[in-house]
């Protein structure tokens, strides 16, 4: 029973609840358990906030008995180190912030998620400062790969992507500058969403790049990531970058059919550089979608050649400003890697930064120019699953190119431009790593891009697979 | 090597203070994604302004 209660979705802790078979504290418990058994192996958690999730449980077990529960009452959740979680010190992954004191207050995103009854049990690791798509963390451990050991679990929300992976938690929290929610999401096996740029608050984060930064969940299906963004999204006036649009109800339009929907693929860009094995997955994918009613054809966005350029002019820019006066006399403490690509910030010109600036939005405009004419966008999540630990380079079909660079190719796009983007699993290669699909949608369209990923879930049991152990 | 070399120039034109045992790695892992920063220059890109999401896609979900 314990490890039953452990291994819930978010959706399946709410018909628990609701059908009294367990309580909020049994589940909070046999949570713990995985974790103080599992954890060890799979590196996910960095801090595990026991008594506190445990007075969480308790507070969402009354709330249930009183008939006032919110929608995520009793759900555990990890939350990547990233954000601020009022009692725990926030470390970004980085042994530049050991030492710092615990956070007096939640992050927006974080205090959502306790508003709505959910328990927070503790944060998860990153690559350092989130600066970086593998995850890879020397000086505070690299989390596993439930799928494929010796493999990346990619990131920067690398703990969050393996947490939910190795069904220690049903969903955790993650961010996205270039991709850090979809890439541990392909890699991992899980559903990961990043939301339209305003969507969800991003208060209380430390930043990496003002303008390309999403806070978004990651877990097991399409529907879960929907109960937890109908929480998360709002606006917040403590945001300045947080949108003043309406909140749908994400759940109650899950259920709606693919048929007359269409799909633009844009193939020319998406599949240029890309695995065979991935292409075959998505193909595949593609055939699902058209047999569930969708329409797939191919569409073009010419500046996606150039997204790559402006991601890296825009990350390694902004991050340089956004963490250096972060850092301050704690510079000497950051890893080798983060040093580097500090660094490197110096090498962007203003008017290389503007021309980045520049050249998103014409992006925008084509790929808004596309989705007047299918409903939604369709790609790989990534060009590859998850590479070896040491690889620097990687060969991805012909094409020699940088493990950073393939990893972020199709998912930076759409930080870019800040459309929603979904990550869902899609398959498997020949030796048992995950495959990602990605659907993109207009903005604030994400009840539409939600949906399509919930018949292609309906329709596939790909995010139903489990990893061993 | 050359590419290396260009690098190293290049990173010591911009007060860059990283031990010269990290250029080849740097090279190796970057050296393409640096190189195509130059590559933004050469686009025409119009009057067009530079991008605000913010601001544009409210704005567009609005309109």
């Amino acid at each position: 029973m314990t490890a039953r209660l452990a291994e819930l979705s978010v959706a399946e802790v709410r018909v628990v609840l609701a059908g009294r078979e367990a309580t909020a504290v049994e589940i909070t418990e046999a949570c713990l358990e995985a974790l103080a058994a599992r954890n060890p192996r799979v590196r996910a958690f960095l801090t595990v906030t026991a008594d506190d999730a445990l007075a969480a449980a308790r507070t969402a077990d009354a709330a249930l008995a009183r008939g006032d529960a919110g929608p995520l009452a009793g759900v555990p959740i990890g939350v990547k180190d990233l954000l601020a979680v009022r009692g725990v010190a926030r470390t970004n992954g980085s042994a530049a912030f050991v030492g710092d004191p615990p956070a007096a207050a939640d992050a927006g995103a974080v205090a959502r998620l306790r508003a709505a009854g959910a328990v927070i049990v503790g944060t998860t690791h990153l690559h350092e400062l989130a600066f970086g798509p593998t995850g890879v963390n020397p000086a505070f451990g690299t989390p596993a790969n439930p799928w494929a050991a010796g493999r990346v679990p990619g990131g920067s929300s690398s703990g969050s992507g393996a947490a939910v992976a190795a069904r220690l938690v049903p969903a955790a929290l993650g961010t996205d500058t270039g991709g850090s929610i979809r890439i541990p999401a392909s890699l991992c096996g899980v559903t990961g969403l990043k939301p339209t740029y305003g969507r969800v608050t991003r208060a209380g984060v430390t930043p990496l790049a003002w303008t390309l930064d999403h806070v978004g969940p990651l877990t097991r299906s399409v529907e879960d990531a929907a109960l937890l963004l109908g929480v998360l999204a709002g606006h917040d006036p403590a945001d300045p970058t947080s949108a003043r649009v309406p909140v749908p109800d994400y759940a109650a339009l899950l259920d709606r059919s693919l048929r007359g929907v269409r799909i633009g693929v844009p193939r020319d860009f998406a599949c240029a550089i890309v695995d065979p094995e991935v292409a075959r997955a998505f193909e595949a994918a593609l055939g699902e979608l058209g047999h569930a009613g969708a329409t797939v054809g191919d569409v073009t966005i010419p500046s996606l050649d150039h997204a790559g350029p402006a991601l890296g002019a825009l990350i390694l820019g902004e991050a340089r400003s956004a963490l250096a006066p972060l850092l301050g006399a704690r510079w000497e403490r950051v890893s080798v890697e983060l040093r580097i690509y500090l660094e490197l910030g110096k090498l962007v010109t203003a008017e290389q930064y503007l021309a980045a600036q520049r050249l998103r939005t014409r992006l925008y405009d084509e790929m808004r120019a596309a989705l007047a004419r299918v409903d939604l966008l369709v790609t790989p999540a990534t060009v590859l699953a998850a590479p070896l630990l040491d690889e620097l380079q990687v060969r991805v079909g012909d094409t020699q190119m940088g493990t950073l660079e393939a990893i972020c190719r199709l998912s930076g796009p759409f930080n870019l431009t800040g459309l929603p983007a979904l990550a869902v699993p899609c398959g498997f290669t020949g030796d048992g790593r995950p495959i990602g699909l990605q659907l993109v949608g207009r903005p604030f369209a994400e009840a539409e891009v939600l949906a399509a990923g919930h018949a292609y879930q309906r329709a596939t049991d790909w995010h139903l697979r489990r990893p061993a152990g | 090597m050359q590419a290396t070399e260009r690098l190293r120039e290049r990173m010591a034109a911009a007060g860059i203070e990283l031990p010269p045992e990290l250029v080849d790695l740097i090279a190796m892992a970057a050296g393409p994604m640096i190189t195509s920063l130059d590559a933004l220059l050469a686009l025409d890109l119009g009057d067009l302004e530079p991008f605000s999401p913010a601001r544009r896609l409210p704005d567009d979900a609005a309109g």
